[in-house]
Order: structure tokens, then C-alpha cells, then sequence
């Protein structure tokens, strides 16, 4: 008994969390574009049309072409972001870190609403419309707070012997930072990408808002179009949330170890 | 090392410069003008208005059609975002119900001029007020929509001609059958509520246009008759949301919804069905009016063809594109001489709904009605559903409204 | 090791600079444009409005006025049955007497505005002039209008020379910090200039060639952005001059100095992205906006909203009823996450457990799926009828629920909802911190005989807490703003009382088009979270590393 209770709230737990999603994917296996009332998450049919008719559609490829450039430079450009600001929070002490890491906590608190006709006008002004750039710099400066946080805890944690023991070796500054904090780092580094990636792989609000031609498109928003304004297209609406799901939870899988390590070794010290 | 990091950074840097070049596709060689359309049409209405913008520009050589379709919930706010920065498109079609508003922030372009009076007879009268806004014409319909009574032709052989009449025949369904229910719609939703609200000559906004009129004695009786289908009679399903509404009516287990054209694609692959207009409301006399919303084509104030745009308007909503929508996309089209086709008379649906059309009140398209649906929600919600006092509850909400 | 660490940081300052530079250029430029439109659309409203008065008697004036190409006066009637429709002539015109032949022409391309005739319009043409429509008086059943059209208008000259200057001035600097020069450099004096530059410039910028006397200019929405951008750039620049100079004080390079640089690219990031953004929301949120026009309101949104002027202090859509469901919604919802994964994060961490990897990848599936996907699929779980919910209820023998009827059960469905997105994130931080325990005390407490619970209470949970703290604020944050479970599942049903701050935010905006209203509701969001922030600061600060290096300052 005591070795099958945890088993079963595990159990119980797992069901929990995958029946709403299991559920999408049943709305996607299905032919009709009605919302299923059943009650099982078992697919009652399996039908690819949704899927079918998804990827016919050249339009579709290119919004998948979009989502993967827009979401990959985001996680570039927010990790490089991250890196540096987390490197300077974590190993100086300067007049303002407190205030600074403060701001960036408070960044987090702008509600974003108010900010789309400001953003919009900004990214107008340079420029930037109809771009991928525009989005990839407004999703990377929304991740970078929680990437800072997130890569401060960690590199908090590098033994500081390391880098004087690397000194003394007669390195330099640059393949210490290269050679010796970045390689310690990948399991933060990798949460803190999959981090950015996820901001820009998800947003729709902003992505339709700037782009002004449908090959300009994310994914996300194509998926937000099914639902009209008296009636939604579920089963194509399900069909584009499987495929928007479907990288992220591979990166999940990916990089889960790294996950359990990364996200949290930031805060454990002895 | 220094070189490997100015290399990576130079790299980055080549990298976001090709990203800001990587503009959508342009078409350079394509020495056409091009009018810009917005729309959010899917299926089968995104394809019949991709092939009538072809026949436009086999018509006009000179000009080519360019199409973004953009979420439903996004249109306003990319509008509100991109029109007064001249990003906007040349024309789109939106609903009518935020015309005014959008007339006074000085996004439309006003087409009185533009509009001779014999194009206008063409539309039916109220789709073509319904767009109008401080003396001045703002845009062309494309469609209608309103609210009409679909009956289970099982359940309920006749279309009722008052309420009483659709109450004993709901009562009847219901008799039969304890799982069956009577009638469902939206309850505590103003444009559901709207046609009995009129059918008991009450209406939201009074003669002073800015004073809420729906907490009259009227708007009270309305409410009550509302209750006692639900409470004393118990013909309404609980929390009867479009998505139960059209479960139970596809499963059989409803007699009667009201509800809009778009509630069709919900009924695919169910027979046994029919729509006519609301019924008479027994204690008035008065048809129950539903709101009337109007698609329309609208210019942008902002718009670089815009000319073009307004051809491109025009030919979208004249008779013969009229008639093709109607035939290839199943538009509830606001242009009589469509109506009074064959075709059309023979289609009962789209016969049922041009009937209705007749006893409707255009939504208000000024902002001011924009707060009145939660207000009255709320209180709609406490007097129906849970039984507050409908005088007491209206009033709150006139209340809250009152500017 | 302090040189050695600075160079790191060499290229970082260079890029900070640009940046400001670019972000000066950038804040010039929209002056400028602003104060362009600003001056022409007053003086063409101007001549518009003094040639309604004059009528035809001011034909002639204006026909010798170089600066005007045409001005005419049209006057509308209705057309048919129809008072939206409409026929136009013209009463008076400059540019000949076969007016309409000449005039409608010209007009062609931009009829609408001459048409315009319930409200003055400006539209800016494209070849550089100016057009005003202004209402003139007319008879009975007839509308009138006066329209001037102006020759193009020569745009502002941006200095451009300024701008080059400030990148020299960049580069000066940059320079100074290759070569290190020690506390005596030139750089704050560059710096002090560089930022005098960014203000003084666009004072010295010559305006449009007309005359702003004559035609007198108000401060009006136009120049709305230009005012925000140069409160940016003033608030900015003096920032830039103290950290510099800060950096430089006292004897020997300041070790900050490269921690700024480090920081710098964020920082700028950040700054002009959210920063900004948020700088133009707080000057929006005293405005309100009347029909195109933002209107000057001070700061009566604020009082409005703090008063709850039009409704009671404490009823759904007042700031304070919103604001402790907002608390009560944050509250409950961390609590959760945390709870529940802390507890499960214990059971996958016993050693002995199989399958660990399988359910590791399972549960975290809720955190991959986006949430307005998985938010609308929870609300059909909640409904009364259909709904697995109310099912499995029956399943108890209970009666189905009415969920989104009242607040509790609303509430309910809410935290249900945002738990099951969020407790993914918890079980992880936790698993990863337990992982991290030594295993060896935990046997040391075994052998003096503590209990389960013993252990737990004191080695675990102080052990992890420097873990979860953070994790929690950042959670707490998050939750507070949760915009998307809120609005897609219970909408904030019954009457708005299950709204948040930030829901109900939204629909001012949105949905109800009080943009000045919601930015100051938003606005005090902000407050509210960052008096928040202050008190949780300290239990911030007690996480920080104790035996951080102290950045070079040997």
C-alpha cells in the first residue's frame, strides 16, 4: 500500500493534466466543425481532413516559416540579452543592482493592454511593421526579466574558486566567460531559451495587430482566426492548436532534464 | 577571442538585418495599383469574395486586389492602431455597430457624395440606415443579420404567430417528453432579450438618444415575461450558452431556439428543422423586433486608392455580386432585387430572415451602446436567473450607464 | 582581474550608446513631424475658418495669398429621400470663375474632406500641402463648408548635424574607454554635452516656414507623442549623465563601470520596449480621448476611479472590490501552485519510485500547451449541463453546479483552471531544488531518529525555501496580471465580480473604448504591484547570495 499511493495520486494527477488536452486533440481527429459534448477524450472518430486541410494551404507553410524565424531570433537575441545583464547582476556589486533587478521585476508588472497602441506606434516609428524584427525585439525585451532572474540564480551559484582557480591558470577574461561560466550554464541557458522561445511562439494579440499581410502571419494567429465572431471553427481551431503545441511540448521533452536542473539550481546554495 | 566575440556579435547583427529586410513578398514587377481589403471571413465567404475581387480586376486592369484577413477580435483594435498612422487598409467589412464611433475618430470616409440616391434604393432601407451617422453615410451593406425563431419540425410542426402560440406549443414538446425543453436562447444577453424588450415597446436608448430607456415599465414586463418561461413554466434549459443551445437542439431536445443566421453551420447534418420570424408578442400586439446588424464594406478615411476603394465597394455590394454571394456563400444580402429572386423565395431560410427583416431596430452604431450590454447583462442575469426584482435590476443598470 | 574583466565589456558600452543615439534620433524625428502637423494644422484651420466668416467677401484676399493654391466654398444639399445622401455646388471659390470645372479636378482625388461638412477636417496630401474643411454658415436644408488647400509646405529640416555630432561625441567616449584613461578622461564632459545635445537640439530646430504667430498654436493631441518622447528623452538623458559620472567618481576606474556594461543592452532593451511604452500610457491616462482628439483631463480619471464616482465603494467594477479579488485570486492561486507542486514534486523524488521520468513528462504538459487553447476547453468543462465537472459530480451523487452563476463557484472554476496551468511550474522548481539536497542529511537525521515530518520541516523546507521564494514572487506577479484564464473562462461572470485589475482593464479599453480611464486604471495596477514589490523586497534580498563576488573591487 505504502508503495502504490504514490502511484496512484501520480495517476490521478496525470489524468488530470493531460484530459483537457487530450480532449483538443479529439476535436482535431474529428470531421465536423462543431464543439464535441461528449464526455470521453477518446477520439469517437479518426479523421485527418482538419489536418488535411490545414496543410494544403501553401499560406499555412509560410506561417510556419514565420513562427520558427520570429521564435529563434527571439530566443537568440533574449538570451544574449539575458546572459550579459544576469552575468553583471550576479558577480558585481554596483550602485542600482538592487534598484535595477527591482525594475525588472516591475517590468513584469506593466499591464500589457495598455501598452499595445504606445508599442505599436514605436515599432511604426522605426520602421518595423510587417517585420519579423519588430516582433522578435518587442518578445525578447518581454522574456528578458524572467531569463535575467532565472540565469542570476545560476551563475549565483558557480563556485567563484572556478574563475580565480581559471585566472591564476593565465586565462583570459573572455575564455573565462566563454570557456568556463557559459559551458556550467547550458541547463539555465536552455531554460532560459525555452523560455523566449515559448513568449514568442504563443503571442497572437501583438503578431496581429503589426503584420499586415497574411504571409506575415504567426501561427498563433492563424489558430486565433478559427474562432469567429458568432461561430468557431473547432475542428480547425483544434487542428492549429495541435500543431502550435506540438514543437513546444518537443522542446519540453528535449530539454526536461536540463529543466529540473536549470530552473531551479539559481536559488539552492549550501 | 575578442574576434570571437565581435564575430558573434557581428554575426547577430547580420542576422536582425536580414530579419528587418525580410518584409512579405513584394511584387515589383506588377505595374497595377493595389486596393487593400481586410476582412474576417472564412470558408465558403472568403472564397466567393476572392473570386468577385477577380472579376473587379479583370474589370479594372489597372488595379489589383490584395486581401488580409485578420482574427475577428483583432480587427478593432489593429484598426484603432494602424488606420490614424496611414497603415491601414483601403477598404474592409466589419459589422456596423462601430460606425459611428469609428466616424468620429475619423477612420471612414464619407460616401453621401459619392452614393447616388437610385444606388441607394437598391438596399433594404433599414441595412442602409443602420449605417449612417450624423447625416452622413459611412459605408454599403453586404448582409444582414438578425435574430429569428428555428423550430425541431418534430417537436413543433407549426411556426407560432404570437407568444402565446409558441408557448403552448413548447409546453406540448415539453409534455411529451421531460428531457425535452421548450424554447432557449441567450438569457441574460441584451441582444437576446432585445426582441422582446421591443415586443413590449420598450427599447434601450429613449427619445434624448444619451438617456437609457430600458428600465421603463415596458422593459419590466419584458423581463417578467422572460421568468415565467423560465420559473413558473419552466420551458428554458439552465444557463442556456449557444454551445448547450445547439447540443440540445441537434440531440432533438429542444423545441425552439432563438437565434441568428450563423446558427445554420451549427446544424450541419441535421434535417428537421425550420426558421421563421419571432412571433407577435400576445400582450402588445407588437412583432417581437430583433436587433438588425449589418455587414458592411467601409472605406478608410486614410485609404491611398481611395477611388479605387470605392469601386471596389460599390461592385462588391451592387446586384450582381449580390446575387453570386447569396447563391455561392448563402448571404443574408441586403439588396431587395435579390430577394425577390426565384431562388431566393425558393431558399425558406434566407425567406424567413428577409420576412424578419421588416420588424427589426438597426443596433445603435454609436459608442454609447457599447456600455450598455454589461450593465444590462448583470442585470439580466439577476432578475431572470436568479430573481431579483426586474424594476429594481433594470434600474441599477440604467444607472450604471447613466454617464 | 578588474582589467582583465572590464574588457569583456568593450563592445557593450559602444552598443548602449547607439542605441541612445538611435533613440534620440528616433524622439527628434517625431518632435519634429509633430510639430509640423501641429503648426500647419492650425494655420490651414486658421485661414479655413476666418474664410467661413469672410464668404465669398474673402476670395480675393486669398487668391493673393502665395501660400494658398486654392480655397472654395461648397455647400451641400440633401439628395432624395435619403438625409445621408448628398448633392454639392460651389458658392465661392479663388481659382476661377468656372469653379466647378476647375475645382472639382483638384478635388477629385480627395472629395470626402470638402464633404466633411459636420466637422472641420485637416488631411496632410501627399505632395506636401495642407487641406481644412471648416463648417460655414448657410441657409435652411443646406450645409456649407470653406476648404483651402495650401502650396506645399517646406517640412522641418532635422538636424542632422546635431545627431552626427552626438555619434562623434559616442565614439569619443567609447575611445576614452578603450584607453582607460583613469578618472581624469574626457567622457563626463562628453557625456554632459551629449546630453545637453539630446534636449537642447530640437529647441534649436527650425520650425515650419509659416507664420506661428499669426496663426497662434495650442498644445493640442498632436502634440501628445512629441511631449511623451521628449519627457523620455529629458528623463534619459540627465540619467545617462549621473550614472556616468557616478561611475567615474572617486580615485581609479569604478569597478561599475563594466556591471553597467554588462547591463546596458537589457537595460536599453527594456527602456525603450516597456519603458517607453509605459511612459506614453501614463501621459495617455491624463487625457481622454473625444473623437480623434486626445483632450487634456489632469487628474480626474484617477480621482474618478479612486472615488469610484458613479458607483459604490465596494460592488464589482469599483477599483477596491476589484482590487481584493485581484489579492484573493493571487493569493489562492500561489498557494496552490505551490502546495500542489511541492507535494507531488515529494513523491517523484523518493528514490525508490518507478516510472519517475514517464510522470516527470506527463505533468508538465499543461505548462507546454498555450493557454488560450487549453483556458477555452476548461470553460466547456465547467458547463452545467455538458460539462465533465457537473458529470463527475453527478458521478458523487451530487447536484450539478451553476458555475459561473455566482462568485464562489466562478472563483472557483477560475482557480481550478489557473492552477492546473500553473502548478507544472512549481512541481519543476521544486523537483529540481530537492534533487539538490544532499542525500547524506537526510540519512544523518534517520540515525538520530527524526520522523518523516521532522525531516521535512527542518531540512527540506528551510533547504528549499531559497528556491521557491523567488519563484513565488515572480508566480505572485504573474498571477495578478493572469489576463487570459480570467477572460476566457468565467468572462468575469456574474457581474464583472470575478474580473481582475487587469480583465477589467481590458474592457475598458476595448470594449467600452474609455481609453484615458483604463490607462489610469492600469496605471494604478502598476502602483499597486509595485508597493507589492517593495514589500516583498526584503524577502528578496534575504535570498542573495551571501559570498557573490564582489565584482573585481579587490
Amino acid at each position: 500500500m505504502r508503495r502504490l499511493l504514490p502511484h496512484l495520486v501520480l495517476l490521478v494527477a496525470t489524468v488530470v493534466a493531460l484530459f483537457p488536452v487530450a480532449w483538443v486533440v479529439k476535436m482535431a481527429l474529428r470531421s465536423s466543425q462543431t464543439f464535441s459534448t461528449s464526455l470521453s477524450p477518446w477520439p469517437d472518430e479518426v479523421s485527418l481532413v482538419q489536418f488535411e486541410a490545414l496543410f494544403a494551404d501553401p499560406v499555412f507553410w509560410r506561417q510556419v516559416l514565420n513562427s520558427v524565424v520570429v521564435a529563434s531570433a527571439t530566443t537568440a537575441v533574449g538570451v544574449f540579452l539575458a546572459c550579459t545583464a544576469a552575468y553583471a547582476f550576479s558577480r558585481y556589486r554596483f550602485p542600482g543592482r538592487r534598484a535595477g533587478l527591482q525594475v525588472l521585476l516591475v517590468t513584469q508588472m506593466f499591464p500589457g493592454t495598455l501598452m499595445m497602441i504606445p508599442l505599436y506606434r514605436l515599432i511604426e516609428s522605426m520602421g518595423l511593421l510587417d517585420r519579423a524584427l519588430g516582433l522578435v525585439l518587442v518578445y525578447s525585451t518581454t522574456a528578458i526579466p524572467f531569463c535575467v532572474w532565472q540565469l542570476k540564480g545560476w551563475f549565483d551559484t558557480l563556485p567563484k574558486e572556478l574563475e580565480e582557480s581559471a585566472i591564476m591558470d593565465g586565462a583570459g577574461p573572455l575564455t573565462l566567460f566563454w570557456r568556463i561560466i557559459l559551458p556550467l550554464s547550458r541547463p539555465a541557458i536552455a531554460v532560459t531559451a525555452l523560455f523566449s522561445f515559448m513568449t514568442a511562439w504563443n503571442e497572437y494579440v501583438l503578431a496581429a495587430t503589426f503584420m499586415g499581410d497574411e504571409r506575415a502571419y504567426t501561427l498563433p494567429v492563424r489558430v486565433q482566426s478559427y474562432v469567429g465572431a458568432y461561430t468557431t471553427e473547432w475542428g480547425l481551431f483544434a487542428a492549429g492548436a495541435v500543431v502550435v503545441s506540438l514543437p513546444v511540448m518537443a522542446l519540453f521533452f528535449v530539454l526536461q532534464r536540463h529543466l529540473v536542473g536549470g530552473l531551479t539550481a539559481g536559488g539552492v546554495k549550501g | 577571442m575578442i574576434r570571437r566575440v565581435a564575430r558573434a556579435l557581428a554575426l547577430l547583427g547580420a542576422a536582425l538585418g536580414g530579419l528587418g529586410a525580410c518584409a512579405p513578398d513584394a511584387r515589383p514587377d506588377d505595374p497595377r495599383r493595389e486596393v487593400v481589403l481586410w476582412h474576417s471571413y472564412r470558408g465558403a465567404e472568403r472564397d466567393t469574395l476572392e473570386s468577385l475581387a477577380a472579376q473587379f480586376e479583370r474589370r479594372h486592369t489597372d488595379l489589383r486586389v490584395r486581401f488580409l484577413p485578420v482574427p475577428y477580435d483583432a480587427l478593432p483594435d489593429k484598426l484603432t492602431a494602424a488606420v490614424p498612422r496611414g497603415n491601414g487598409p483601403d477598404l474592409f467589412v466589419f459589422a456596423h455597430d462601430r460606425v459611428g464611433d469609428w466616424a468620429d475618430a475619423e477612420l471612414l470616409e464619407p460616401l453621401g457624395v459619392r452614393v447616388a440616391p437610385r444606388d441607394a434604393d437598391r438596399f433594404a432601407r433599414a441595412t442602409l440606415d443602420a449605417l449612417s451617422h450624423g447625416g452622413e453615410l459611412w459605408g454599403l451593406p453586404l448582409a444582414f443579420k438578425c435574430l429569428a425563431l428555428y423550430r425541431h419540425t418534430g417537436l413543433a410542426p407549426e411556426a407560432p404567430a404570437t407568444t402565446d402560440a409558441l408557448i403552448a406549443a413548447a409546453g406540448v414538446a415539453r409534455s411529451r417528453d421531460a428531457s425535452v425543453w421548450g424554447v432557449a436562447w441567450e438569457l441574460d444577453s441584451l441582444y437576446f432579450h432585445a426582441p422582446w424588450l421591443h415586443g413590449f415597446g420598450g427599447a434601450v436608448y429613449g427619445g434624448d438618444a444619451d438617456a437609457p430607456a430600458f428600465d421603463s415599465p415596458a422593459g419590466a414586463r419584458s423581463v417578467d415575461f422572460v421568468r415565467s418561461l423560465v420559473s413558473a413554466r419552466a420551458l428554458v434549459p439552465p444557463e442556456p450558452t449557444s454551445a448547450l443551445t445547439t447540443s440540445l437542439f441537434r440531440d432533438g431536445k429542444l423545441a425552439f431556439v432563438v437565434s441568428g443566421p450563423w446558427f445554420r453551420g451549427e446544424l450541419e447534418g441535421v434535417s428537421g428543422w425550420a426558421v421563421s420570424p419571432l412571433p407577435v408578442v400576445s400582450e402588445t400586439g407588437r412583432a417581437a423586433a430583433p436587433f438588425l446588424g449589418v455587414e458592411a464594406v467601409l472605406v478608410s478615411r486614410r485609404a491611398r486608392e481611395k477611388d479605387a476603394a470605392f469601386e471596389l465597394a460599390r461592385f462588391l455590394t451592387d446586384d450582381a455580386a449580390a446575387t453570386t454571394r447569396f447563391a455561392e456563400a448563402g448571404q443574408l444580402v441586403a439588396n431587395l432585387s435579390v430577394h425577390a429572386t426565384s431562388d431566393f423565395q425558393a431558399d425558406a431560410f434566407a425567406r424567413a430572415f428577409a420576412q424578419q427583416v421588416e420588424h427589426t431596430v438597426p443596433l445603435s452604431n454609436r459608442p454609447h451602446m457599447r456600455r450598455v450590454w454589461t450593465p444590462v447583462k448583470d442585470a439580466l442575469g439577476a432578475a431572470i436567473v436568479r430573481g431579483e426584482d426586474a424594476s429594481t435590476a433594470l434600474g441599477r443598470a440604467a444607472q450604471a450607464v447613466r454617464p | 582581474m578588474t582589467r582583465q574583466a572590464a574588457r569583456i565589456g568593450l563592445v557593450a558600452p559602444f552598443i548602449a550608446v547607439l542605441f541612445a543615439a538611435a533613440l534620440g534620433a528616433l524622439a527628434l524625428q517625431r518632435y519634429s513631424a509633430e510639430r509640423h502637423r501641429a503648426t500647419a494644422t492650425a494655420f490651414v484651420t486658421h485661414l479655413a475658418q476666418w474664410y467661413a466668416e469672410q464668404g465669398p467677401a474673402g476670395s480675393e484676399a486669398l487668391a493673393r495669398d502665395s501660400r494658398v493654391r486654392f480655397a472654395a466654398i461648397a455647400t451641400r444639399t440633401q439628395a432624395g429621400a435619403y438625409p445621408y445622401l448628398h448633392d454639392l455646388r460651389f458658392t465661392a471659390h479663388t481659382v476661377d470663375a468656372r469653379a466647378g470645372e476647375v475645382l472639382w479636378p483638384i478635388l477629385e482625388d480627395d472629395r470626402a474632406v470638402a464633404l466633411a461638412v459636420t466637422r472641420s477636417g485637416v488631411t496632410h496630401l501627399p505632395n506636401g500641402a495642407w487641406r481644412a474643411a471648416v463648417r460655414a454658415p448657410g441657409s435652411d436644408g443646406e450645409r456649407s463648408v470653406a476648404v483651402i488647400e495650401t502650396q506645399p509646405l517646406s517640412p522641418i529640416s532635422v538636424p542632422w548635424w546635431g545627431l552626427a555630432a552626438s555619434c562623434l561625441a559616442a565614439f569619443a567616449l567609447w575611445l576614452d574607454v578603450v584607453r582607460r584613461s583613469p578618472g581624469r578622461g574626457a567622457a563626463p564632459l562628453v557625456a554632459a554635452a551629449l546630453s545637453a545635445g539630446a534636449i537642447l537640439t530640437p529647441l534649436g530646430m527650425r520650425l515650419v516656414a509659416v507664420d506661428a504667430a499669426e496663426v497662434g498654436t495650442t498644445l493640442g493631441s498632436a502634440d501628445l507623442r512629441g511631449a511623451a518622447l521628449m519627457l523620455a528623452a529629458a528623463v534619459a538623458a540627465p540619467l545617462t549623465l549621473v550614472g556616468v559620472v557616478s561611475a567615474r567618481r572617486g580615485s581609479g576606474p569604478s569597478p561599475h563601470r563594466w556591471a553597467y556594461a554588462y547591463i546596458a543592452p537589457a537595460m536599453v532593451g527594456l527602456g525603450v520596449l516597456v519603458i517607453v511604452p509605459f511612459a506614453f500610457g501614463v501621459v495617455m491616462s491624463l487625457h481622454e480621448r473625444v473623437g480623434g482628439d486626445w483632450r487634456w483631463v489632469g487628474a480626474s480619471h484617477y480621482v474618478d476611479i479612486l472615488a469610484a464616482t458613479g458607483r459604490r465603494l465596494w460592488e464589482p467594477m469599483s477599483f477596491y472590490f476589484t482590487l481584493a479579488v485581484t489579492a484573493l485570486w493571487t493569493l489562492v492561486n500561489v498557494a496552490l501552485h505551490a502546495s500542489i507542486g511541492l507535494a507531488l514534486a515529494l513523491l517523484l523524488a523518493r528514490p525508490t519510485l518507478r516510472f519517475k521520468a514517464v510522470y516527470r513528462v506527463l505533468l508538465i504538459v499543461p505548462w507546454a500547451v498555450p493557454s488560450y487553447i487549453t483556458a477555452l476547453v476548461w470553460k466547456g468543462m465547467f458547463n452545467q449541463q455538458y460539462g465533465l465537472v457537473n458529470h463527475l459530480l453527478g458521478v458523487l451523487g451530487l447536484a450539478p453546479v451553476s458555475w459561473f452563476a455566482s462568485f464562489w463557484t466562478a472563483f472557483a472554476a477560475n482557480v481550478t483552471t489557473n492552477t492546473w496551468l500553473g502548478f507544472p511550474f512549481m512541481l519543476v522548481v521544486s523537483l529540481g531544488a530537492l534533487q539538490s539536497i544532499p542525500a547524506d542529511l537526510y540519512e544523518a537525521a534517520e540515525v538520530d531518529g527524526a520522523t518523516r515530518w521532522q525531516q521535512f520541516r527542518h531540512i527540506t523546507l528551510p533547504l528549499l525555501r531559497p528556491a521557491l521564494v523567488p519563484a513565488l514572487l515572480l508566480g505572485s506577479v504573474w498571477t495578478f496580471n493572469m489576463f487570459n484564464v480570467i477572460y476566457l473562462v468565467s468572462g468575469g461572470q456574474p457581474g464583472h465580480a470575478t474580473d481582475i485589475l487587469v480583465t477589467e482593464a481590458y474592457r475598458l479599453a476595448f470594449e467600452q473604448d474609455r481609453y484615458g480611464y483604463a490607462a489610469a486604471w492600469s496605471v494604478l495596477i502598476f502602483v499597486v504591484l509595485l508597493a507589492w514589490g517593495f514589500v516583498t523586497r526584503r524577502a528578496g534580498e534575504d535570498d542573495e547570495p551571501s559570498r557573490a563576488a564582489g565584482g573585481g573591487a579587490h
